[in-house]
């Protein structure tokens, strides 16, 4: 890894690649990696789940068709076992936490802590391959992302460029995933980032786009649901079940969030206990999959089975209710793992209910409209689960390449989206991107303090630390200053790159200089409850420094705003803003 | 511009008693606020870590605002001060006090300072105030 770095740190300054010639070098490369780790992933817990179900089929449902009923249960048992003590150990044994890689890019420095995150991504194959009804699309582009921020680490990134690499990597790992390029790129855009503009979308689609090329030429690249007759009619009555189902589906949507909190709430307390409890949910489950393999997995085979037509509806009833128990008890015990084709997959069988009970209500709907409705279900569904209308369209008919459909998608999402910001749903990233302009961009810009734009950063030294600590802070990230905290975290000042560029490799002074030598006390301090507005003048009065420190009104240090972030934000909030007052 | 003065000091090898030496010794050059803020800021960043950086060399430093020059003066003390104890003994001690705003300047003069006690060997006896003078005017002058 070290060699690969160096040799490609090599290639970056042999052929200047600096600027916008950089990002998406960056983005090619990033592509390139996330293809080959995400099959890497894939493969890994595929034989895992070979090994399970001493089968040899080609998903999870099939194995486990194929296996015989006590084997259901003792992999989904096993692996839980396995996968709790792995995650046990780590909680125990590793000190850094595992930062997921959105946190990373919307308020971090794109530092994710290694060891702590292959574990989970570790935790993550065996859950996986075991059968377990989670996603594995979250603990992929995590470990992709982790890959990426190691790699940008190792050859000195810019903190913003290493942000973008990580950014670059989850796009072309979602498109690996998912075989959607458009719709990877916009994931990690309108999702992560929330800033929608050719300037971050560009690398991104880049990235994702390498990925799918990569994946054409080494895999399949197909779409993963294909069944371009999808179609709705497009008249007056149709679009009024459109707007209907868009509604319903936003609301069963705030539902199944809610019992996902729920159930993360009560069930995943003690994690002594994690390895107990996930082998609890494994043999619930596996004793269901007697029945209804369907149950295990992520998914993926009820969703092939609605745009097929495989299934009758009273089997479909079943399943659905069974495969949300089974998603929220894995979930809820604390297994590794997403929910993003759990929530596709229950909102198309939404939408493949919505379309029933329309032709029971004396619609006549053909075969392919009723699977329309069901692509459109899982749109809008989406759309509310993840605050991404964009994204839930373009990833629909990237999986079913049903392009008639884009006028009725439209319409859905349209409404799911507004449905949940009426009724202040927090989707299921609302977590991880909270902090960081992405959780500022819904408020009026009266109400957006600093400490809503802030990031979080480990580049913090006590008074005591040598010259070399600190140069090496600043080689690894060379774009902001380097801030000075007492032990209880008080602030005390920064020391900006432009004091030491000069001696930052000098030997003579690495042991002889403290950070209270170079410190500056003068560095201007933003309050975390000051309004965004003080911020901006106080940056703008202020060209001299890319950063600046937050204190709360203890004056421990909160974090940082760098200058880009500040007025990047506030360009973007103040145009919501203004389209909010007209 | 760097105010540059050099002497001997043969007292007792305490530390402060050595640092008041040299107080005494600027205190007619910084206005009388400037030189208490300086003091103070001496004593603050010894307390927080030793300036002793080996080879028989300790820069004791103050950064205070305002100062309108660097104030450099150098002890020669062929006795030893115990900085901060007796395991590490001083011979040569530079008090250097610059303007808080001048980082980059503080340190090119303690780079300077270290590599000039590096190549003027481990003999102290054989130094004396005026070669000394002329080395530290020729190296920050």
């Amino acid at each position: 890894m070290k060699n690969v770095a160096k040799t490609l740190f090599f290639i970056r300054n042999w052929l200047n690649l600096n600027g916008k010639k950089g990002v998406y070098f960056y983005a090619v490369l990033s592509g390139i990696f996330a293809a080959f780790i995400a099959l890497g992933f894939q493969k890994a817990s595929h034989f895992i789940l070979s090994v399970f179900t001493s089968s040899d089929g080609k998903s999870v449902v099939e194995s486990f068709s194929q296996a015989e009923p006590w084997q259901r249960i003792t992999s989904l048992v096993a692996g839980g076992i396995i996968a709790g003590i792995i995650l046990l150990f780590a909680a125990k044994k590793v000190k850094k936490r595992p930062t997921p890689y959105m946190e990373a890019v919307s308020i971090g420095n794109g530092y994710i802590p290694v060891k702590a995150n292959l574990l989970r991504s570790l935790a993550a194959i065996v859950t996986i391959g075991s059968g377990a009804s989670i996603g594995r699309e979250g603990p992929l582009v995590q470990t992709v992302a982790v890959f990426a921020s190691m790699f940008g680490r190792r050859t000195n990134l810019s903190t913003t460029r290493l942000r973008l690499l990580i950014a670059c990597s989850a796009a072309g790992a979602m498109s690996a995933v998912f075989h959607t390029p458009l719709a990877g790129g916009l994931f990690v855009c309108e999702i992560v980032i929330g800033v929608m503009s050719i300037d971050i979308l560009a690398p991104l689609l880049v990235s994702s786009c390498t990925s799918y090329l990569v994946l054409a030429a080494i895999g399949s690249s197909a779409p993963l649901y294909e069944n371009s007759y999808a179609h709705v009619n497009v008249d007056f009555e149709i679009v009024f079940y459109t707007i209907l189902l868009g509604i319903l589906a936003s609301l069963m949507a705030r539902v199944w969030l809610s019992m996902l909190a729920h159930a993360r709430k009560l069930l995943n307390r003690n994690i002594n206990f994690l390895p107990i409890r996930l082998a609890i949910a494994g043999a619930i489950v596996g004793t269901i999959s007697i029945w209804f393999p369907e149950v295990t997995g992520n998914g993926a085979h009820i969703i092939r089975g609605i745009v097929s037509m495989n299934f009758a509806l009273d089997e479909i009833s079943a399943i659905l209710v069974l495969k949300i128990l089974s998603v929220a008890l894995f979930f809820g015990m604390g297994a590794v793992g997403g929910v993003l084709t759990p929530s596709l997959t229950i909102g198309g069988v939404f939408g493949f209910f919505f379309a029933h009970m329309l032709v029971y209500l004396g619609v006549p709907l053909s075969e392919n409209e009723i699977i329309g409705f069901s692509v459109i279900g899982m749109a809008a569904f989406f759309t509310t689960a993840a605050a991404a209308p964009l994204t839930s369209m373009m990833l629909v008919i990237e999986f079913t390449m049903a392009g008639q459909l884009i006028f009725p998608l439209i319409v859905a999402v349209l409404v799911s989206h507004g449905v949940a910001i009426m009724m202040r749903t927090k989707s299921m990233y609302a977590q991880s991107a909270e902090g960081g302009m992405r959780g500022a961009f819904g408020k009026p810009l009266k109400n957006i303090r600093i400490k809503d734009i802030f990031r979080k950063t480990e580049d913090t030294v006590s008074l005591t630390e040598t010259f070399d600590g600190i140069a090496k802070i600043f080689l690894k990230n060379p774009e902001y200053a380097v801030y000075v905290v007492s032990r209880s975290n008080k602030y005390i000042g920064g020391i900006l790159r432009s004091d030491i560029l000069s001696f930052i490799k000098s030997k003579t002074l690495s042991s002889n200089v403290i950070a209270e030598d170079i410190m500056r006390a003068d560095i201007p301090v933003l309050r975390t409850d000051m309004p965004l507005i003080d911020g901006v003048k106080i940056f703008a009065e202020n060209p001299q420094y890319e950063s600046m420190p937050i204190v709360n009104s203890e004056n421990e240090f909160y974090g940082i705003v760098n200058r880009n972030d500040i007025f990047m934000g506030f360009n973007e909030i103040l145009k919501r803003d203004k389209l909010d007052r007209e | 511009m760097a105010l540059i003065r050099v002497m001997e000091y043969k007292g007792t090898r305490e530390q402060t008693k050595c640092l008041e030496f040299m107080f005494s010794q600027i205190e007619d050059s910084m206005s009388p606020e400037n030189f208490e803020k300086f003091k103070e800021a001496v004593y603050m960043r010894e307390d927080t870590a030793s300036t002793y950086v080996g080879d028989e060399l300790a820069v004791p430093h103050g950064r205070v605002d305002g100062l309108s020059a660097e104030y450099i003066t150098v002890c020669l003390c062929k006795g030893g001060v115990d900085w901060p104890s007796e395991d590490c003994t001083a011979k040569i001690v530079v008090l250097i006090g610059v303007d808080k705003s001048k980082i980059s300047t503080y340190l090119a003069v303690l780079q300077k300072i270290i590599k000039w006690k590096k190549n003027a060997g481990a003999d102290v006896d054989s130094l004396t105030t005026e070669s000394v003078l002329a080395s530290f005017e020729d190296m920050l002058g």
